[in-house]
């Protein structure tokens, strides 16, 4: 393993996590609020306690996964110092939006669970509208980082135009998936949760059921749009960064200089793209069998995959969009080999990443002990 | 918009903000330092004086802990990115330079997340046991352990002399020896006692206030007082050795500074704060005269006399209530109102501990080698207004969560 390989890993384990765990929250976020508003309207308490399980899941997501936020600016600036000062100086207006819009969802996300049927029921609502709007927000000044990355539109000198930044043309299709795809997952994850909750009979049966139901009306619901922006995104990257569409697709190589490291991610789109299919299908399939009181083994069974799935398709993505930038880190602006930190011990990248897998031990506890020990 | 680089306020207003946002984290993380330990210790007298009154004091603190240090930690974002943008040179040397405490300090911070979490969400199923004891532990010293290894990037910055040298004018450091050091232990452990210090002060000053107010279970405020009280006295002494601890390495490594902190102009010939420095009542203390420019600050000795004055007090008082708890004496109303007048002064002397250090250090970010103004962002822009919307978001956000907190401590 070369040190880029060591450094790419490492960085690729603790990114793609924190994205997963940051597109539950926003996915989460909007169906917490979205159950709430129906079942205070149509005065359905079954809806209404659907969004305060949902908002405990936030919390504990957010607290947990969320704080692998703090690590990837650690790797950032510990593997890549020069690029990470390179990104300080150009990019200061986003990066000054994403840390109001973390500390604005915090808060949201803590009052919103803290004040459930404590407070007044419409400004309740209002705070768990401004906790997905805040959720939301999030990722739009993210993904402007990353559509700067793909392409460096308004940079002139040593200097960033702050209003080209979201003029990018990758920017509005990529945070449109962003958007849809984290909305479609968290439905999914919900109906699968719920499906493993019914199955082990933890948790309200009627919760367990509605969750069931509404969260795969959501993932499946999400979905289409979801692969629309894909291909939007996708036809923008082939009209403005030829090199990371021949990258994912496979297509005109010859003509984008495409490395050998990225030769594997056509074969993760077509993955990527069977994975989709299946959530398609079967997604229908839950949906319309969703209607019964307990849904089958093979619902269950089904549901779990889909929740696995749609995650797995986030990671993937992510996938795509760190790998086919390689060999830079800023396409045509900088290698991610040049200015690798030459003083850090890639050898104890494996260390790292046991770190993590303790992390993640751990992580499983807390859903144990939260979800299923009596 | 001005740059911060030709326009000498908006350099000023840049430190303010970081200033700010540091310290409004750096408050905020003492506590998460010393509560822990209170909750561990409640739940162990409940496990065995199956004392009902400490369970209901466990379970309050941690509502409280997780509160505080969820903004904690996302205002730690906020920081992490007010760097970022701010300085950005400075993230490009510590990621360069001092990745070993930063990645450390990565895992500690996730093992206290994780792990509270856990001790919350196992408290129904897993509460009063060994268990759930041995998890309160865990994030203890994974919240103390972390705050030891930020310190020591700290001490870096103010000792960069034990890990680094310039050689041929390039900057040298060896990434072990930086901050592992006989300065972090001294000053890693001052700082982690500080935290305690001030955090079971103001846990004690909560209850004192209920006792006052009469309000709440009676019998519950006194085991909560008595046990903070004790907490709040145990690690005053061993401060103030650190503390002396750490003028013998000013001494040794910054001079300067601490002529600074002597208020020493001109030279001090011999004396006691000579005997305290060097072991030697007439070794001189070298006046800031003799100091190049950049290393004199003339009026630190001001914050410096306050918080040794102020800490001196809070010790004495936190002593004698220790001392009345210990021998089983009542406590008087006047004693429980001197016990929040010694939580207060506890978070005064630890802002103003921080203030020494920090303008002790100026111009300087990493003492007598990397200035403030060289990584400063040339892109970034500010303007008074900007400075004033961020601080007042910051000032709203740590007002709800200081309702939230006495909501729950002092209404529930």
């Amino acid at each position: 393993m070369t040190p880029l390989d060591s450094a790419l890993t490492l960085f690729a384990f603790t990114m793609f996590t924190h994205v997963l765990g940051a597109s539950l929250v926003l996915g989460f976020s909007w169906l917490a609020f979205g159950l709430e508003l129906a079942g205070r309207r149509r005065n359905e308490r079954t809806y209404v306690d659907s969004s305060k399980a949902i908002s405990k899941a936030i919390v504990l997501i957010y607290a947990t996964i969320g704080s692998l936020g703090t690590a990837i600016t650690v790797e950032l600036f510990a593997l890549w110092p020069d690029f990470t000062k390179t990104l300080g100086t150009l990019l200061w207006w986003p990066f000054a939006f994403v840390a109001t819009s973390i500390i604005a969802n915090f808060l949201m996300i803590a009052i919103y669970w803290y004040t459930f049927d404590r407070i007044g029921t419409s400004l309740h609502l209002a705070v768990g509208f401004f906790m997905a709007l805040t959720s939301s927000l999030i990722p739009l000044n993210f993904r402007t980082m990353i559509a700067f990355t793909n392409q460096t539109v308004g940079l002139s000198e040593n200097a960033v135009e702050p209003i080209l930044l979201y003029a990018n043309p990758s920017l509005p299709p990529l945070y449109a998936h962003t958007i849809f795809a984290s909305l479609s997952t968290g439905g999914f994850v919900i109906c699968a949760a719920a499906a493993l909750g019914i199955y082990m009979k933890r948790g309200s049966a009627a919760v367990n059921s509605s969750l069931f139901r509404q969260g795969v009306t959501v993932g499946v619901g999400f979905l289409v749009p979801q692969a629309l922006a894909g291909a939007w995104y996708l036809w923008t990257l082939g009209q403005n960064v030829p090199r990371m569409f021949a990258a994912v697709t496979g297509l005109y190589i010859q003509y984008s200089g495409v490395a050998d490291t990225q030769l594997f991610l056509p074969n993760v789109f077509a993955l990527k793209l069977t994975f989709v299919g299946y959530l398609i299908l079967a997604g229908m399939w839950l949906r319309s069998t969703s209607e019964r009181r307990t849904p089958s083994k093979l619902g269950i069974a089904v549901a779990a995959t889909v929740g696995l799935l749609a995650s797995g398709i986030i990671l993937i993505g992510e996938t795509m969009q760190e790998y086919s930038h390689l060999p830079y880190l800023i396409i045509d602006r900088f290698k991610a080999s040049d200015l690798l930190n030459a003083g850090f011990p890639f050898s104890a990248v494996g260390i790292f990443i046991v770190g993590f897998g303790v992390f993640f031990g751990l992580l499983l506890t807390i859903l144990y002990v939260a979800y299923v020990k009596e | 918009m001005t740059s911060p680089l030709s326009d000498l306020t908006g350099f000023y207003l840049a430190r303010f903000l970081s200033a700010f946002g540091i310290y409004g984290h750096g408050i905020l993380l003492g506590l998460v330092l010393g509560i822990p330990w209170l909750i561990v210790a409640s739940e162990c007298l409940w496990i065995t004086r199956h004392d009902a009154c400490y369970k209901q004091l466990a379970s309050k603190w941690t509502k409280i802990l997780a509160i505080i240090f969820g903004t904690g930690a996302a205002s730690g974002t906020l920081m992490e990115f007010g760097l970022f943008t701010v300085w950005p040179e400075f993230i490009r040397l510590g990621g360069q330079y001092l990745f070993y405490p930063f990645f450390l300090e990565v895992f500690a911070f996730l093992s206290e997340v994780t792990l509270i979490v856990l001790y919350w969400v196992s408290w129904d199923k897993l509460a009063g046991t060994w268990t759930h004891v041995a998890i309160g532990v865990g994030l203890a010293l994974g919240s103390n352990i972390s705050g030891f290894l930020i310190t020591s990037v700290n001490v870096f910055m103010q000792y960069p002399m034990i890990g680094a040298s310039v050689v041929n004018g390039q900057l040298q450091v060896d990434v072990v020896r930086a901050f592992l050091n006989e300065a972090s232990a001294i000053t890693g452990a001052h700082a982690v006692l500080g935290g305690w210090v001030y955090s079971f002060g103001l846990v004690m000053a909560m209850y004192a206030y209920r006792l006052l107010r009469a309000k709440g279970d009676e019998q519950t405020n006194w085991a909560a007082f008595k046990l903070t009280s004790l907490a709040f006295s145990i690690p005053i002494p061993v401060l103030a050795f650190l503390g002396d601890q750490q003028g013998k390495l000013l001494a040794k490594y910054t001079p300067a500074t601490l002529a600074a902190l002597e208020g020493a102009y001109n030279t001090i010939p011999s004396g006691f704060p000579n005997l305290l420095a060097y072991g030697d009542w007439d070794r001189p203390i070298k006046g800031l005269i003799e100091y190049p420019v950049d290393f004199q600050h003339p009026l630190l000795y001001l914050q410096w006399y306050s918080k040794i004055g102020l800490a001196v007090i809070m010790g004495l008082i936190a002593l004698f209530i220790a001392l009345k708890v210990i021998r089983g004496k009542r406590i008087s109303r006047t004693w429980l109102s001197l016990s929040i007048l010694a939580a207060f002064f506890g978070i005064v002397v630890n802002i103003l501990g921080w203030y020494v250090k920090e303008v002790g250090r100026q111009p300087w970010v990493i003492y007598g080698l990397v200035k403030v103004t060289d990584i400063l962002s040339p892109t970034f822009t500010i303007t008074p207004i900007a400075v004033a919307a961020v601080a007042g978001m910051l000032v709203l956000a740590i007002l709800g969560i200081s309702y939230t907190v006495y909501t729950i401590a002092l209404k529930e």
